[in-house]
């Protein structure tokens, strides 16, 4: 039976890990078992014959008589030493990604203080925390290495061989050179690693030569097409003939496993990518290897739907187009695309994504890098969900109920003027008060920031709200990425890698690779009572915005008893942005109070503010129907569907004189407003949005407006300026200076 | 329809109780639903295996279809496994599946229309020194020659079947510990 | 002829060995009470005195491997043995385990007491269903005997047996790969060290869990009784390979069978004595020593010893394998047969790595193609840059191990094959 067993068991009680690290591939077990037995003076007798030695000499080259030619790869051009040095290769985002983590993980590893390890690549000398990869040390130097299983936020599994080098190393007395798997095996101590060796090269060209034997021909109509780590690889090291000529392996083509992602099993490398990231990172479990050997590939149980929240991951892992989106598919090539970094709109935990577009339409939603929030992954609804910016249905003019009691298009100056002159004579008869206001959790910080100061300052009144349900503002006690430190997690009241997906992740990672405990319960009861009593101020509790009062009340007190964190999670993508701006009856700009922003803000907006506390949402709809609110203006919010009581949201619209409807599409609450201005989507405009921790983040436009759509802070000033008070922005950056200068001095440091 | 009783499961968790971790008894716990499944792996059986475990199904048919003992299709009475491995096919084993497939009317990983007989292809059986070797249920037939494989074949037309787990089918005391 | 010693099977052909008491009636658990009054330490000296190397395959010596086990008893270790015996040609274990599941058995004590492991696992392939039944049946009588169980013997040392049932793959006898089919997963190898710690460190649930053979714990058994030094005495070879062999030997010879073989008794001897030579009117053509991963070998040199050194001395590419010595006479035809293995290695492949995966299926296509009568001359040189690539690239054994026959094949046996590149036909099936 065996070989290979020599990688195991060239080791001895004596010999340590790192000549082990060093064995030379061609010895054998024999080799092996004579010096280890040698070493530990194991044999009762005789010292190696030399009939022995011979022997031995002959192992390390079992083919003394080879055939004549060996490499007919050669002969069709196979890359070789004398090629351009790869560093200059071009590397596609995925791979770049690669390199910033490893270069990160390095930095922090360092500032923690681990020991350093000097080793070089190519020649090239240097230091890297041990423990380092080979392979991460050979990108520390600058030095390209092939890779298609190895990623930075997986285990290493090495798989797919493609990133062999040359390891140099002083062992038994002597310095040798093996071939390694330089995804798997960490550095020590004097190593000389080489990148560009023959045997590297022959190696690499045999890989890639290998995997591209039974991989189809389908690189033109392939999504994956010009930003493929195959191609790549195979262009920058892969022989560039092949000598397959048999039959290809085939499987049914672009099966799809989900409404999102379709699958082509021909395509796939086995590297394991995509199961490594549903047992490790996700923990759903949902896609696995199925089969065995060349049969081998990838699948979910039985072909049921891949109904994970987090699936579309695995779409930017895999190193080929094996796995594909379905919304992505043949929708543009890579280089027609253009990129804007930007922030996911669809929940509050943040998301640091890629706006790509094509032709003035989003195509794709790609995770981008930050360690602080979601590594590199996004959820499902951030990936596939945003593509509502691209809908035929969303408003592209503004709207007017005219006398035959429909909505029917009008222009701009139209429909602000009629706003304006409303709002001023809503204001003269009923006072200011008889207008109120609803902000927005998916509008910007600058949206709503300019918003609440048009109803303050120039309506003059304190009607304003932004809640869909009553709760307070807990700001979290920890940020994200710090949850998967906690020793005991205990998660209430939610579906989490659902609603607080990226938080999720953290949570697993420290449920799945660091121990800890995680508890989930439905309220906040005696289980969750004792987990965080058990758990002391190693323990986090994670809370849903919409628990009752009383349970965040008695979690609080809770909390600080046991000294465990508190997470309240706030669900929009500005839900903190909303808050922080001011939309709040009772809160100034930064969640200052009257009390303590008034005197600030009178001089600043230059006008006196309304004194007593505002109406909140519940308040507003109930004065509607009671007739003291005359007027809505909603802006990027739809009561009608989103609010606790939506009944009662839609008494009050309907019993409203007057509404007005900022909006993208024509929700239920446009549809019974009397004016409806068409909004710009998240897409389509600057801003800022605050995350559930309250990190502030930029969103930047991607793709021209639709239609006749304007940023809604663009709206806002335009109403401004009729109500007469012109407001000199340009940008949404101007806004949000002054957002910043709005909160007294040190309210500011806080609120960043 | 759940086939599982809790008997069944009793066992199963007899068996994981053997090892640190639960998912460990995967193997054997299969093996215990290809008993109750009749001899092969339906979905739901893969199902109430990763139900009774807790772990992932994707993975548990990832583990299932891994190996070759465990059947994705239902098998007949009695499931012919012929060597064809170096040893058994130098002393002949090719011979002795044709002459199999012309006798039964089906080929290599086929049954028999009557549900009889599935006839196998398989790989080293570990009995190379009385090759050839056949394999049938739990039972191993060495040095097996056409005439001998003729008469094996009549007698299992009334033998009882094996197929439900190979292994289990002989145990004579299960261990009680 | 070299007198053949008969360690293992002194009491293979007593009729009832397989039941407890004519076992112990024959002086069984003997070694296993001995051992109980040693120190661990003191058991892997008698192991190192001896000399004793893995009888899996890979020959690594016992006591190292043991040896390598922490001493700290704060956490769990486990022995594990391998009898999952699935490399063509081999039948050993499987011979043990029917006829003397007793010695496993009282190996596995042994080993236990030696690596201060509690808890022991036999990993059995799926189809040995008699081998396990036999097996599990001793274990049954050893608990009732009270060997194993709650203070066994009055030590105040609890012990376990399991036997654990592979489902079919070949690669499960690779030990990382079998640690993951004995987790529950699917049978694909571990990284090993130097990617990660040794098993005997950290295998198995993350604790130190080393892998024997079946045969190569049972040796055990006689070291303990005998003692290492004596042990040590026995073979004709090397001071390297020490003591006896269990060889299953099949083919074209006249008297097949599962032998206990002397280590370093010539291969002549071996072939044409114990084995009987091979069949009448028939003259050798070529064998494999150890099981197929081992390779085609010529008729000369045939006088070296059969042992560990002795083989690779001879010019085998790998070592002296798993004790499967395959013989094959002039009727043979290579292209087919290593065909066959091309295809059956291609067929337990895990499919984890690239080389092997790929280069298997590949493999088996040009086979299939040339036997199909499409070969082309550059075919050869083709099918050698392919091993050539796998080699020294797989990730585990299977890999390696595949190419061997192959390229043996080709280097002694290149005139078939061109027969069948240029005729379609093969040189020796008329
Ligand atoms: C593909 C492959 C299959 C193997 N199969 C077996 C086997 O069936 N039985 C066995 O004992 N060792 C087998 N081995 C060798 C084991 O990996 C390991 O070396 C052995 O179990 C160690 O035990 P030992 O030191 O007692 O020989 C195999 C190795 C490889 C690479
Ligand atoms: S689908 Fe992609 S990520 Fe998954 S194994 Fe195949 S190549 Fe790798
Ligand atoms: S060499 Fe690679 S594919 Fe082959 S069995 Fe080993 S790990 Fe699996
Ligand atoms: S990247 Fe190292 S083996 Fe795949
Ligand atoms: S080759 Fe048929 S049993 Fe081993």
């Amino acid at each position: 039976m065996s070989e290979n067993d020599k990688n195991t068991e060239i080791h001895t009680a004596q010999t340590n890990t790192e000549e082990q690290a060093n064995a030379p591939k061609e010895s054998t077990d024999q080799q092996a078992a004579q010096q280890t037995i040698a070493e530990a003076g194991a044999m009762p007798a005789s010292a190696t014959t030399a009939q022995e030695a011979e022997a031995a000499g002959r192992v390390a080259d079992p083919q003394p008589t080879a055939p004549p030619v060996s490499s007919t790869q050669a002969d069709g051009g196979a890359r070789t030493v004398e090629d351009t040095p790869r560093s200059e290769r071009d590397r596609t985002p995925a791979e770049k990604a690669d390199a910033v983590k490893v270069q990160s993980d390095a930095e922090a590893a360092k500032a923690a203080g681990v020991e350093m390890t000097k080793v070089t690549v190519d020649g090239v000398e240097v230091e890297v925390p041990k423990g380092t990869l080979v392979i991460e040390a050979c990108f520390r130097a600058g030095a390209d290495v092939p890779y298609f299983c190895y990623h930075p936020r997986l285990t290493s599994i090495g798989a797919c061989r493609m990133c062999l080098v040359s390891v140099e190393l002083e062992m038994f007395g002597a310095r040798r050179e093996s071939i390694f798997t330089c995804c798997t095996v960490p550095v020590a101590e004097g190593m000389a690693i080489k990148t560009r060796t023959p045997e590297v090269k022959k190696a690499q060209n045999g890989m890639l030569e290998f995997l591209l034997a039974n991989h189809p021909l389908d690189c033109p109509i392939c999504d994956r097409g010009g930003e493929c780590p195959l191609q790549n690889m195979t262009v920058a090291y892969g022989p560039p003939t092949s000598r397959f000529i048999e039959e290809k392996r085939h499987f049914p083509k672009a099966y799809p496993i989900s409404d999102y992602v379709v699958l082509d099993r021909e395509r796939c490398i086995q590297c394991m990518r995509c199961t490594r990231f549903c047992e490790e990172i996700s923990g759903d479990g949902q896609l696995a290897l199925l089969n065995r050997g060349s049969s081998t590939e990838i699948g979910t149980f039985f072909g049921h739907d891949f109904t994970s929240n987090f699936s579309g991951n695995t779409i930017e892992i895999c190193p080929v187009g094996a796995l594909l989106s379905r919304t992505y598919r043949f929708a543009a090539r890579p280089w027609e695309i253009s990129s804007s970094d930007s922030i996911c709109s669809k929940c509050g935990n943040g998301c640091n994504v890629a706006l790509q577009t094509r032709l003035g339409e989003l195509v794709r939603v790609n995770g981008r890098t930050n360690e602080d929030v979601n590594e590199e992954w996004t959820c499902d609804r951030g990936k596939f969900g945003n593509y509502y910016v691209n809908d035929e249905s969303r408003l592209k003019h503004p709207l007017m109920r005219r006398a035959d009691g429909a909505l029917h298009p009008a222009s701009w100056d139209e429909a602000l003027a009629a706003v304006a002159e409303r709002i001023t004579r809503t204001k003269a008869e009923f006072g200011a008060d008889a207008i109120a206001g609803i902000g927005s959790t998916r509008c910007t910080v600058e949206d709503n920031y300019l918003f609440g100061k048009m109803l303050r300052a120039l309506v003059g009144t304190n009607n304003l709200d932004h809640r869909m349900l009553p709760h307070g503002f807990e700001p979290m006690q920890t940020t994200i990425a710090e949850i998967e430190h906690f020793k005991t997690i205990v998660s209430v009241g939610m579906k989490l890698d659902w609603d607080q997906p990226i938080v999720y992740l953290r949570v697993f990672k420290a449920y799945s690779k660091k121990g800890a405990n995680w508890i989930k319960a439905d309220v906040v009861d005696n289980t969750v009572t004792e987990a965080l009593r058990a758990g002391g101020a190693d323990a986090v509790l994670l809370l849903p915005h919409h628990l009752p009062q009383d349970q965040i009340d008695r979690a609080k007190k809770l909390c600080a008893s046991t000294g465990a964190k508190l997470n309240v999670l706030l669900p929009d993508c500005n839900s903190w942005g909303a808050a922080r701006a001011g939309i709040l009856p009772d809160r100034l700009p930064g969640l200052t109070a009257f009390r303590e922003g008034r005197a600030h803000l009178d001089s600043f907006w230059k006008t006196p503010l309304p004194t007593a506390s505002g109406l909140d949402s519940d308040g507003i709809f109930d004065a509607v129907s009671a007739g003291r609110v005359q007027m809505l203006y909603i802006m990027g919010s739809d009561p009608a569907t989103r609010f606790h009581d939506t009944e009662k949201a839609r008494r009050a619209l309907e019993a409203a004189p007057f509404v007005v409807v900022q909006e993208l599409f024509l929700t239920e609450t446009a549809k019974r407003a009397d004016i409806v201005l068409p909004a710009a989507s998240f897409a389509e405009k600057d801003g800022t949005f605050f995350n559930i921790e309250g990190r502030e983040q930029k969103i930047k436009q991607a793709m021209p407006v639709k239609g006749d759509a304007r940023p809604d802070w663009r709206i806002v000033a335009d109403l401004m300026g009729r109500l007469g008070t012109p407001v000199p922005y340009f940008s949404a950056r101007d806004i949000y200076r002054e957002y910043n200068r709005s909160i007294p001095k040190a309210e500011a440091v806080a609120a960043r | 329809m759940p086939r599982f009783t809790s008997e069944t499961k009793a066992r199963i968790d007899e068996i994981a109780g053997r090892y640190p971790d639960r998912r460990s008894a995967l193997l054997p716990a299969l093996w215990v639903a290809q008993e109750v499944y009749d001899g092969w792996l339906p979905e739901e059986a893969m199902q109430e295996v990763a139900d009774h475990l807790g772990m992932s199904r994707a993975e548990v048919e990832g583990v299932a279809s891994y190996y070759t003992m465990y059947n994705k299709e239902p098998v007949g009475r009695h499931h012919i496994e012929i060597c064809q491995n170096i040893s058994c096919m130098i002393l002949g084993s090719d011979d002795l599946i044709h002459h199999c497939e012309h006798r039964l009317g089906v080929g290599s990983g086929e049954t028999t229309d009557d549900g009889m007989f599935t006839l196998s292809r398989v790989e080293c059986l570990g009995a190379c020194s009385n090759a050839p070797a056949v394999q049938i249920g739990a039972t191993y037939h060495e040095n097996v020659t056409k005439e001998r494989l003729d008469t094996i074949i009549e007698q299992l037309k009334s033998a009882p079947s094996e197929v439900a787990h190979p292994a289990q089918a002989k145990m004579p005391e299960q261990g009680q510990f | 002829m070299h007198e053949q010693h008969q360690i293992l099977y002194k009491h293979r052909f007593v009729e009832g060995i397989k039941g407890i008491d004519v076992y112990r009636n024959h002086g069984g658990y003997e070694a296993f009470r001995k051992a109980l009054t040693m120190t661990p330490e003191a058991i892997i000296d008698e192991v190192k005195l001896s000399g004793l190397r893995g009888r899996g395959g890979a020959g690594f010596p016992t006591h190292i491997k043991w040896a390598s086990v922490p001493k700290n008893t704060d956490q769990e270790h486990y022995l594990i043995i391998n009898a999952d015996e699935g490399e063509p040609g081999t039948a050993k274990d499987r011979d043990l385990m029917n006829n003397l599941p007793h010695l496993l058995v009282e190996g596995c004590l042994i080993g236990m007491l030696a690596i201060r492991a509690r808890k022991c696992y036999i990993y059995i392939r799926g189809e040995y269903a008699e081998p396990w039944q036999n097996v599990q049946r001793a274990i049954n009588e050893a608990y009732r005997a009270g060997f194993i169980g709650k203070n066994v013997l009055g030590s105040g040392m609890d012990f376990d047996v399991y036997t654990h049932l592979g489902a079919g793959s070949y690669e499960c006898g690779e030990e990382s790969a079998l640690i993951s089919s004995l987790m529950g997963e699917r049978g694909m190898p571990r990284l090993k060290a130097p990617s990660a710690p040794l098993y005997t460190v950290s295998g198995a649930w993350q604790k130190p869990t080393p892998v024997n053979n079946v045969e190569t714990i049972a040796t055990v058994v006689p070291i303990i009784n005998m003692g290492g030094a004596e042990y040590a005495k026995i073979g004709y070879g090397s001071p390297r390979s020490r003591g006896t062999k269990l060889t299953s030997i099949s083919g074209h010879v006249k008297k097949p069978g599962v032998y206990e073989i002397t280590l370093g008794t010539p291969m002549r001897e071996v072939i044409y004595d114990i084995a009987g030579g091979i069949r009448d009117g028939h003259t050798l053509k070529t064998y494999i020593p150890g099981g197929s991963s081992t390779g085609f070998m010529m008729p000369e040199p045939l006088d070296y010893p059969m042992d560990y050194e002795g083989v690779v001395t001879a010019g085998a590419m790998l070592g002296l394998g798993s004790g499967g010595l395959i013989v094959m006479d002039e009727t043979t035809p290579i292209v087919p047969v290593t065909k066959r293995l091309v295809d059956f290695y291609h067929h337990e492949s895990c499919g984890k790595c690239t080389p092997c995966r790929e280069g298997l299926n590949w493999l088996a296509k040009i086979y299939d193609r040339i036997l199909a009568g499409g070969g082309r001359p550059q075919d050869l040189d083709l099918i050698w840059d392919i091993c050539d690539n796998v080699r020294g690239k797989s990730f585990c054994g299977l890999g390696e191990g595949a190419i061997v026959p192959v390229m043996t094949s080709i280097k002694y046996f290149r005139d078939e094959y061109m027969s069948y590149i240029k005729s379609g036909r093969d040189l020796v099936m008329v």
